[in-house]
């Protein structure tokens, strides 16, 4: 079974401390969120993940295969039309031409898009749509651990319920593990098994969540419910500086500084 | 448009101003205000800057000039702005010039041979001696490469076939791929000959260059091979626009010019020095050098017109744009058809 | 059948209009004849032929076998020395693109380069090289060299970061990450320069020839000149506009909007 381990995470941005002795575990099947309000270091902690920063300091332990990234803008490469830019990550893996294109339409057909907006440029097609694409290219190289970095943020309702429920299909149907970032607390009750609150100055976790419901049974009512709830924890409401006071910083377990943490 | 303009204002200032002076009494023609002389920085230049330094032409004007052109497009400009009265030039672009519409007349021809091959190798004497070498040759399709391939063929040789000739843009370069040991031999005019022997054989030059000798004389070449006299009809003096009416004057400065030109031959060594005073590229050994190689020979306009005809027939056989498509006419010579 | 009809009648159907909304550009083009025409008659036929004059001539050089032959070895020594400086300056530039030392390092070499005048470098060209083909070809790369590298040195600095990250993230090779990542946006920043190094190539091999070759187009300007025929010079150097302007309007025009199609804006 993949997991995925992190300990004593420290990133530093020249002498600012933007990560502070970080640390959590994902398994594979799981959906992670992480919430905190801006500048806690949660897209940092993403790009580390992904690969794309290397972190001052960490322990960390992944047997993840394929990583996908769904970016907060849609990122498309503006001279491939929309069929390559969804092949993009195929392409990487050398699949052949044919197979790729019929990946294509299969994945443009999840995504409610049309076979002739495969071929159109990234211009040509709107917001929502941009976006549908930029997710049909992490959902096409299948991939074990999917990270999400706000990608639904500036959507509407109606189309974030439409990819919730992808993103759903997708977790059920292939078990894949999500680590997304989201800083509306509602979509992360929706769609989390765990939820995970930082807050900045160092960025360091504060607070686990564990959402009790099933995935499958979880109604409109218990989303709203449930929300309310975390919503009056003193961590969260600290942490989003709805109410005064402060979080101290603990450090991740008893030990004083030390090599080789057994993950 | 302006150049009209300006004409005409000026002529209309000009007559204008003469209908105010009081005419002066005069025996002789009235003075023009001013002469301009022009020449290229050659051998056929010298007689006009004797006649321009030794006062020979102060009766007919109160201010003479001499201006100096290097290249085809001054020339051009000269001709047409009425920038030079009387013009030396080569024989070839005379000819060109007049057919081209340019209103001139041929004065005289006193130039009547500059060509030499020069050579590391003392011993070539005649161009079969040069079968299989490597000739330096600047102005592609001029005057020179036209004249020594048709010696060349004279000879027997076939120029394409029995030397490898390297052209070059200028006889500057020339010299350069012979200094530099490039080359082994050039074809080149005179003055730039003794130029090129002179600075070979003066320091600093001489530490790097080669011996070069003279080899060729090839206006000997051209008498020995046409069974005729060993000279070539090259260059002389040109009459430009207005002043070809007044043909006193145009009997006045041929005169001067041909006073001069005996001056020149007479004393070589102060005609050198004089050279090398007005034109910059020269020195006075050089220019001393340039003028003893020379044919001592000289032939108005219409008494060289025979032979100079046949120079011209050669070039239009062969590069008819050198000469502007035909032979000139008489009026060309200053005769009348 | 109708399958494969349907892109060619796309592609016929751009080409008309493009050809169509060339008027505009025809219509400059004759107004400047109509001022060549006037400079003509004002300064008369040695200094200044006419359009017509000039092109009559021109025609009787290329029915006399004149014209085409020199072209060609003008044509063959500008497309050697574009395509190396091309070629060589846009990877040199790509490379520097990416690494900021590079990039700044070689900042006031190229403005070294572009700075000297190509008649500096003809006088040593020639005497390394001689007479022959490689002078022309060399001071056309040295000319043309930093114009393409320093269009390439741009696109690959200003590759947008976000699009980087995509290449990284999805772990694409390094010669996809080349080919379908940067060659694409830097493509936008080449098709200028590549045009202007086109127009600059042929500048310089005319010069060059001019004083140093016997043959091509800029020789026979020289001879032209000499010759004192200003028909015949103004015939040769309308026949080479009329290349260039050809090369630029008919091949590389229509590339860089087929090339560009992704754009929001069509380029100028």
């Amino acid at each position: 079974m993949s997991e995925l381990h992190i300990r004593h995470l420290y990133h530093r941005y020249g002498i600012t401390e933007v990560l502070a002795d970080v640390g959590l575990d994902l398994y594979a099947g799981e959906t992670l969120a992480l919430v905190g309000p801006s500048g806690c270091g949660k897209s940092t902690l993403l790009h580390i993940v992904a690969g794309l920063l290397t972190p001052s300091e960490v322990v960390m332990q992944s047997t993840f295969r394929g990583v996908a990234c769904v970016f907060q803008e849609p990122r498309l490469m503006p001279w491939k039309n929309a069929a390559d830019n969804i092949t993009l990550g195929l392409k990487a893996l050398g699949v052949p031409k044919a197979a790729r294109q019929r990946q294509a339409i299969s994945l443009a057909e999840r995504m409610g898009l049309s076979v002739e907006d495969l071929g159109k440029y990234p211009h040509e097609l709107s917001g929502g749509m941009q976006s549908r694409v930029s997710l049909a290219r992490a959902l096409a190289i299948n991939p074990d651990l999917l990270l999400l970095d706000e990608p639904f943020s500036a959507l509407d309702i109606g189309l974030k319920g439409e990819l919730y429920r992808q993103l759903e299909d997708q977790v059920h149907r292939h078990g894949t593990a999500v680590l997304m970032i989201t800083h509306d607390l509602m979509e992360a009750v929706r769609l989390a098994d765990r939820i995970l609150m930082m807050v900045p100055a160092p960025g360091r976790m504060v607070y686990e969540f564990t959402l009790q419901q099933p995935q499958a049974e979880r109604s409109s009512n218990w989303v709203y419910q449930t929300t309310a709830e975390l919503m009056q924890v003193n961590e969260v409401r600290i942490g989003f500086g709805l109410a005064e006071g402060e979080l101290p910083v603990q450090s991740s377990h008893g030990h004083a500084q030390h090599s080789g943490c057994a993950v | 448009m302006r150049t009209i303009l300006r004409n005409t204002l000026s002529s209309a200032i000009g007559a204008l101003l003469i209908a105010l002076l009081p005419l002066p009494a005069a025996a002789d023609a009235p003075r023009r205000s001013q002469l301009i002389l022009a020449g290229p920085p050659t051998t056929v230049s010298y007689p006009l800057l004797h006649m321009l330094e030794s006062g020979a032409l102060q009766q007919l004007a109160e201010r003479v000039e001499f201006r100096l052109w290097s290249n085809p497009d001054q020339l051009r400009a000269l001709t047409l702005e009425s920038g030079a009265d009387f013009t030396a030039m080569p024989t070839n672009v005379a000819a060109n010039l007049y057919n081209r519409k340019v209103p001139l007349q041929l004065v005289n021809v006193s130039v009547w041979g500059m060509l030499w091959l020069v050579s590391r190798n003392p011993e070539l004497k005649t161009l079969a001696d040069f079968k299989g070498q490597e000739i330096a040759v600047p102005f592609r399709a001029d005057m020179p490469d036209i004249v020594f391939t048709f010696l060349a063929e004279r000879a027997g040789l076939d120029p394409r076939r029995d030397f490898t000739v390297r052209y070059t843009a200028t006889p500057m370069d020339a010299m350069q791929l012979l200094i530099m040991r490039r080359l082994d031999h050039a074809l080149l005019a005179e003055p730039a000959v003794s130029m090129a022997l002179r600075k070979t054989r003066s320091f600093p030059v001489s530490v790097v260059a080669p011996e070069l000798y003279r080899s060729v004389d090839l206006q000997a070449e051209w008498g020995r091979l046409l069974q005729t006299e060993a000279r070539i009809p090259q260059a002389g003096m040109v009459v430009l626009g207005a002043a070809r009416q007044d043909e006193q004057l145009v009997q006045q400065l041929e005169a001067a010019y041909a006073a001069s030109h005996q001056w020149c031959l007479a004393q070589p060594e102060a005609c050198g020095e004089l050279a090398a005073r007005h034109i910059d590229m020269l020195t006075a050994e050089a220019a001393t050098d340039s003028i003893n190689n020379l044919p001592a020979h000289y032939a108005s306009a219409a008494e060289a017109r025979p032979e100079l005809e046949r120079f011209l027939h050669l070039l239009l056989e062969r590069q008819p744009a050198s000469v502007g498509g035909k032979l000139p006419d008489a009026a060309f010579y200053g005769l009348h058809p | 059948m109708t399958l494969f009809l349907r892109p060619v009648r796309k592609a016929l159907g751009a080409t008309l209009a493009y050809l169509w909304s060339g008027w505009g550009a025809v219509a400059s083009i004759l107004l400047f004849c109509a001022l060549w025409e006037f400079g003509g008659r004002v300064y008369g036929d040695l200094v200044l032929p006419g359009p017509v004059a000039t092109l009559q001539q021109l025609s009787s050089m290329f029915e006399s076998g004149q014209a085409l032959p020199e072209l060609i070895i003008s044509a063959r020594r500008t497309l050697y020395g574009l395509g190396l400086a091309l070629g060589i300056g846009t990877l040199l530039g790509l490379l520097a693109g990416r690494s900021l030392t590079a990039a700044m390092m070689s900042r006031p070499l190229v403005t070294l380069l572009l700075g000297m005048p190509p008649i500096a470098w003809l006088v040593l060209a020639m005497l390394w090289f001689g007479m022959g083909d490689a002078t022309p070809v060399f001071t056309v790369f040295i000319a043309c060299f930093p114009i393409a590298f320093a269009g390439a040195m741009q696109g690959g600095r200003t590759l947008d970061n976000k699009l980087k990250d995509v290449a990284l993230a999805y772990r694409l090779p390094w010669r996809m990450v080349l080919t379908d990542v940067y060659l694409p946006h830097i493509t936008s920043y080449l098709f200028p320069a590549w045009i202007t190094a086109l127009g600059t190539s042929w500048k310089v091999v005319v010069m060059a020839e001019l004083l140093t070759t016997v043959d091509g187009v800029g020789a026979a300007l020289a001879v032209s000149r000499a010759q004192l025929d200003t028909a015949s010079s103004l015939g040769w150097i309308v026949a080479v506009l009329g290349l260039l302007l050809a090369l630029e309007y008919l091949l590389l025009e229509p590339i860089k909007r087929r090339v560009e199609r992704w754009r929001t804006e069509p380029g100028p």
